[in-house]
């Protein structure tokens, strides 16, 4: 194959071909762009809005992130925070980029304490709010971590995971 | 960009169909081009070059397997070169981390990868290539020398992302020679906004009750409410993908274009083999004929018949998902449909019209959930729900507010996926009262409007193929 009958190798072949290495590079460029350690957490963090409902959640600053989980914008490398909107909403989004992997404890448990403190909040009479609560989502992935609580938790961590 | 989106109705459509209108004939094609570029491009910036890459790549195939024709043997080359390079790329995007993640679950060495994002599309505009190429290569269809045509029927906004799968052989014709009229393009509009109804109005309505369901923790889950969860499931993807599919066609007809229908009221067929001839005719029908007849059809002895249907739908499951629950979703119709053909179809044949509407209906609910549940196990604990094995009893509190608050929902969602409502507005309106018609085709559109403006962003479940 890629020789034409009158025995040489033609330009449509040559082509055909150069395509295929094309579509190689393409796929070794697209890897070594996912596997990049530097995915902006403004990537991260629009590319999980984007499947998540916002209802029910604000936008938090940086005292909100002191406030609920008693950390340090300063020490991340970067963190993205959503908040419950209203008194009884529990809708929450959490997104930090470490500066390394050995910040992950301190912020797991941050988050395992702000899900247990709302998780008291809600016992008892916030049946809806406890479920949203009991599926709550907590995932660490090298440098980054994500912490949701919403109806749409799964496709959070779907879209968290395929920006990584 | 989603057709569903204020961006699209209000921005993108009207300026590409004014330039489209304005522009003399030789600009049709290419606005057309343009337009779907900025289309797929706006949501995946970085697949355009793979589509590109694709269209280059494929073009460039055609036209030689087409100069092969005279030479079987090295047309046959050719063809089987082109396949396995389509079949790779879609594999990789799309089966890379199910392949690997499912070695990893067996061996004893775990293969480090990294993932990639599906891209939009992928499965839909591969099968079209596919059509193409196979297409040539039998003699159905000229090659296509331009490649601005081939390129616009690859990427060709309206049906890009989610079908219907068009085959080449379907709008050769119609890439050059085709006639826009006011009646036709009235009548492209009446199937968007119905599409865009069924999208906005119902399927996001009513998939609100399943989202609620499966959030549900499993223990206070009845029987009933399991159901419900299910059956509201399969009206959303029902109004989700037909309304899609409405919207394209209609779209299509904006342009001048004649796409093939997808749907034709599934959940009224009678058997699970009518369903298939109702439920996205345009893949069943691709599969039927590169891949079904292309193995001997039904004129073959019964294993090998077996085998082709078994194979026929492995790859519709496959093509759905990379996912066990897929595979399992495929098989489990496969092997309904060996048994309709072979052992059922004498018994259902005697049934009440009204039973067989019944057990068509479980059986594709039964479906539904192995098709909407993360995993293979998460679909057999949801089964045991909802076969009683859940432990909350039949019916609860949950179950009554699910049912008697939706009670107008579901009495809609149920008569809108029956020719029904379609044959009432016929009767009494269609094209006798003009007025009326607009009048309701611009309620039903400013009423999805409506909606959007408040609603946060909710792509299309098929997108995910």
């Amino acid at each position: 194959m890629g020789v034409h009958k009158d025995g040489r190798l033609d330009l449509l072949n040559i082509l055909k071909y150069f395509m295929v290495l094309v579509f190689i590079g393409y796929i070794v460029f697209l890897l070594s762009r996912e596997s990049a350690d530097d995915v902006p957490i403004k990537t991260l963090e629009e590319n999980t809005l984007a499947v998540i409902s916002q209802e029910g959640m604000d936008k938090g600053t940086t005292q909100d992130l002191k406030r609920f989980y008693g950390l340090n914008v300063q020490d991340l490398d970067g963190a993205a925070l959503y908040i419950p909107n209203d008194i009884m909403s529990v809708d929450e989004l959490l997104i930090v980029k470490m500066k390394d992997e050995s910040q992950a404890e301190q912020i797991e448990a941050a988050a395992e304490q702000r899900l247990e403190t709302q998780k008291t909040s809600f016992e008892g009479y916030g049946v809806n709010q406890t479920k949203l609560l009991n599926a709550a989502i907590l995932d660490t992935r090298g440098n980054y971590f994500l912490f949701v609580v919403s109806k749409d938790a799964d496709k959070a961590l779907e879209a968290f995971k395929k920006s990584l | 960009m989603l057709f569903s989106s204020i961006v699209f109705l209000f921005t993108f459509l009207p300026i590409v169909l004014i330039l489209y209108y304005v522009l003399p004939r030789q600009f049709k094609n290419p606005v057309l081009l343009l337009a779907s570029l900025l289309f797929y491009a706006w949501g995946e910036p970085i697949y355009l070059f793979l589509m590109m890459f694709s269209i280059l790549f494929n073009y460039i195939s055609g036209l030689d397997i087409a100069r092969n024709l005279g030479n079987k043997r090295a047309a046959r080359k050719s063809l089987i070169f082109n396949v396995v390079v389509n079949l790779c790329v879609l594999g990789f995007f799309k089966y890379e981390g199910f392949v690997l993640n499912s070695l990893n679950a067996v061996l004893p060495v775990e293969i480090p990868f990294q993932e990639v994002a599906l891209p939009v599309g992928i499965s839909f505009y591969t099968f079209q290539i596919l059509s193409y190429i196979i297409d040539v290569y039998w003699g159905n269809v000229p090659v296509q020398k331009n490649l601005m045509d081939f390129a616009l029927y690859v990427t060709m906004f309206p049906q890009l992302i989610a079908g219907p799968i068009v085959k080449y052989a379907e709008i050769d014709e119609q890439l050059h020679v085709r006639e826009e009229n006011w009646g036709r393009f009235g009548e492209g509009v009446m199937y968007f906004i119905r599409g865009l109804a069924k999208k906005v109005l119902l399927a996001n309505t009513v998939g609100m009750i399943y989202t609620n369901v499966s959030g549900m923790a499993p223990e206070d889950v009845s029987v009933v409410t399991a159901w419900l969860g299910c059956l509201a499931y399969t009206f959303q993807i029902y109004f989700d993908f037909s309304g899609y599919s409405d919207m394209a066609v209609g779209l299509g007809k904006m342009f001048g274009f004649e796409f093939p229908w997808n749907f034709n009221y599934p959940y009224i067929a009678q058997s699970v083999t009518e369903f298939w001839r109702r439920w996205h005719i345009s893949l069943s029908s691709w599969f039927r004929e590169y891949v079904y007849i292309p193995l001997g059809g039904n004129r073959v002895p019964v294993p090998k018949h077996i085998r082709n249907l078994l194979v026929v739908w492995l790859l519709t499951g496959l093509w759905h998902g990379a996912a066990w629950n897929f595979v399992a979703w495929g098989l489990y119709y496969g092997v309904i449909l060996i048994f309709e053909k072979y052992f059922f179809h004498r018994v259902l044949d005697k049934l009440p019209e009204v039973l067989r509407h019944i057990y068509s209906l479980v059986l594709v609910m039964v479906g539904w959930v192995l098709f909407f549940s993360p995993s293979f196990a998460g679909a057999l604990e949801y089964l045991k729900l909802m076969f009683g094995a859940g432990g909350h009893g039949f019916m609860d509190g949950e179950a009554l507010y699910l049912l008697i608050s939706n009670l107008g929902l579901w009495v809609i969602a149920i008569v809108s996926s029956t020719p029904l409502v379609y044959g009432v507005y016929e009767r009494y309106v269609g094209r006798r009262k003009p007025v009326a018609d607009v009048v309701i085709y611009a309620g039903m559109f400013l009423l999805c409007v409506a909606y959007l403006v408040t609603e946060t962003y909710n792509p299309f479940l098929y997108f995910r193929f």
